[in-house]
């Protein structure tokens, strides 16, 4: 190890370090602050229709769903169904991949009649934990 | 430091391009992901040692190195995942720890490696030879590391072992050894090892290769259960998944004494 390297080589490397070790020590405290919250709770998923929009024959219902728990859901299933009265004339069920903690995610359901001449009710089916 | 680039985008793409890698950052259990960081650490600072970026013989140096292979590791990624578009530069603290920091393990560790496979190799020669066996342990399990890590993340590796057999299991733990002891004393490879003549083949084959392979497999289960692979399976089951994992953390491992 010659000295003349140390002399010319390490500003770069000293500035590279210091942000590696800022980035690394935070990311392990963060985790740690995390994970000290205590359990999980349960995915607490509520559904908000944004908009309905006409598209040909259809019409996509867009919503947003907001998880406000705090474990990752996969799989997460949403049935929008129609109603003339008390008789449901249409259901679509749709899927979230992967829906992670205090997050949203959007989507979208295709119904064939106009939901502005009927009641639509839109729910959570269920989920799984990963 | 291009090199390191480089190296660490090299090493992290498999990774980076997995959809299964961007969703685990938060999936996993916030503890287990930190000590997957706290054990990564140490592998990084002997690499560092051992080969690193310079030819650095203090451990001062080697600890910078490490840093600095994150450092990069983490823009990189980042910048990656951003020009995917599977990070938002809008997204929370949280959403880029979890995205950013299993591509982490690979990458830097590519980082690091960039220098011993494409930089000066004359004063490593003198530092191998130096380090022993407790080094040639290290190589192999920071190997390991680097592949089990890489491959670990993808559902494959649960649902390979669901569709072998416990037959099928033994056989390829049994290939995986057989392979390790092929790659780094039959093979050819430059940087091949020679058989100490004052050892039995046998001697050779316990010394370096069982305890590689259980390196190996320590590794591939501690990478595991890291990513909760191994949550909710029975004894037999969480077995088979360590076993399956075991085959690419030996290829690491053997490779890793080639390479080194």
């Amino acid at each position: 190890m010659s000295r003349a390297r140390h002399a010319t080589a390490p500003l770069l490397e000293w500035l590279l370090g210091g942000v590696g070790v800022a980035l690394f020590f935070a990311t392990i405290a963060l985790l740690v602050v995390e994970g000290l919250r205590g359990p999980d709770r349960p995915g607490e998923v509520s559904i908000h229709i944004e908009e309905v929009v006409a598209a040909g024959h259809a019409h996509i219902v867009r919503y947003r769903a907001d998880n406000r728990g705090t474990l990752t859901l996969v799989d997460v299933r949403i049935v929008a169904r129609l109603f003339d009265g008390d008789v449901e004339i249409e259901r679509v069920e749709a899927g979230i991949d992967y829906l992670p903690g205090r997050s949203w995610r959007r989507g979208g359901f295709f119904l064939r009649e106009d939901p502005a001449m009927h009641e639509l009710r839109v729910e959570v089916m269920g989920y799984q934990e990963p | 430091m291009a090199r390191a680039f480089g190296g660490a985008l090299i090493f992290s793409l498999p990774i980076l391009m997995t959809m299964e890698t961007w969703s685990l950052g938060f999936i996993m259990d916030r503890f287990r992901l930190a000590v997957l960081m706290l054990a990564l650490l140490p592998a990084l600072v002997g690499l560092a040692y051992y080969s690193g970026f310079e030819e650095t013989t203090r451990l001062r140096d080697a600890v910078l190195d490490a840093f600095a292979a994150l450092a990069i590791t983490a823009v990189m990624a980042a910048l990656i995942l951003l020009l995917f578009g599977v990070l938002d530069a809008r997204a929370d603290l949280n959403t880029w720890i979890g995205k950013v920091a299993l591509q982490a393990v690979p990458g830097s560790i590519g980082a690091l490696l960039a220098h011993s496979q494409f930089g000066t190799p004359s004063d490593e020669e003198r530092k191998r030879r130096e380090s022993g066996a407790f080094g040639e342990y290290f190589f192999m399990a920071a190997g390991a590391l680097f592949l089990a890590a890489s491959i670990a993340p993808t559902d494959e590796i649960l649902v390979i072992a669901r569709l072998m057999s416990p037959w099928q299991s033994i056989l390829l733990a049994l290939v995986s050894l057989a392979l390790m002891h092929i790659f780094v004393y039959v093979a050819g490879f430059r940087g091949q090892h020679d058989a100490p003549p004052e050892r039995s083949l046998v001697a050779i084959f316990v010394k370096f290769t069982v305890n590689g392979y259980v390196l190996a497999f320590a590794t591939s289960t501690f990478v595991c259960w890291s990513f909760g692979r191994l949550d909710g399976l029975a004894q037999a089951e969480a077995l088979q998944v360590a076993v399956v994992l075991g085959f690419p953390a030996a290829i690491g491992a053997a490779a890793a004494r080639l390479v080194l």
